[in-house]
């Protein structure tokens, strides 16, 4: 037997307790794969998971995203930018209305990748750095990344791309 | 000093006029009304209410926003649901058709 309760009409404080229909953001770590071997790092990255998602597999979980409307994804790794299909997901999440803000030591960034980014939409990039001269940041990153490579990025993002720096 | 753009280059609400949400604002439907995301500026709005959310929703069907507001709002609600619409205004979250 069931009985039926009135319902009353929910203050919006109690409203809020029950959750939103969607995350409003998620967080993903694309790949554990990296090219450096900074002595902080979080998620013991460097070898690659032979069982991260393939690409079919990622743009499924895009999909995913897309059709619950989260608005925006933050992608880490591991370095994001070392999947070979890394371009390709960033075009399909944000064709699919995903953003994408993401995590990068830079070092894959050349001066046509910066442009490529500088013009999309929806995208955002936190570059990370630390130490303001090469024997700094190489100390603490590994495999001198700043003394070997460079870093294209402090020259090649146009101006007006809305670069800020922040500690991280 | 600061960086914002100076009083007459930001949009000021017009109830006279005819309204539209923002192409760059996505809409989601929540049980206390919808979340407004702005692709362009990256602000989060919470509309906190379901007749607020059809109103936003309605404005591009109205020839002013003050026609919408006599449509949709609750009655006596109209004044609370113009300054609301103002808020939206400066958010970006609507714009001028």
């Amino acid at each position: 037997m069931s009985v039926d309760v009135p319902t009353q009409p929910l203050v919006l404080k109690d409203r809020f307790k029950q959750g939103l229909a969607a995350p409003i953001c998620l967080t993903w770590e694309l790949t554990y794969a990296c090219n450096l071997a900074c002595v902080h790092c979080l998620s013991s990255s460097g070898r690659r998971d032979p069982n991260e998602l393939t690409t079919a597999e990622a743009m499924g979980v895009i999909d995913e995203m897309a059709a619950l409307q989260v608005f925006y994804v933050n992608v880490g790794g591991g370095e994001p930018m070392v999947r070979a299909d890394f371009f390709d997901l960033l075009s399909y999440a944000v064709g699919r209305k995903v953003g994408v803000k993401f995590s990068t030591n830079g070092t894959r960034i050349s001066a046509p990748r910066a442009q490529q980014l500088a013009a999309m939409d929806y995208v955002d990039i936190q570059i990370s750095v630390d130490g303001a001269d090469a024997p700094t940041n190489d100390a603490v990153r590994g495999r001198a990344p700043l003394r070997r490579r460079g870093a294209p990025w402090t020259t090649s993002l146009p101006p007006g791309s809305g670069s800020s720096r922040s500690p991280s | 000093m600061t960086n914002a753009a100076p009083v007459a280059e930001r949009a000021l609400f017009d109830a006279a006029l005819a309204w539209r949400l923002h192409p760059q604002v996505a809409l989601r439907d929540e049980a206390f009304g919808a979340l407004a995301y702005h692709y362009g500026n990256r602000r989060l709005v919470f509309l906190k209410s379901r007749a607020l959310v059809e109103l936003v929703r309605s404005l591009e069907q109205y020839g002013s926003a003050a026609d919408a507001i006599d449509a949709i709002a609750p009655p006596g609600e109209a004044q609370r649901y113009r300054a609301t619409l103002a808020r939206l205004c400066r958010s970006e979250v609507i714009d001028v058709r």
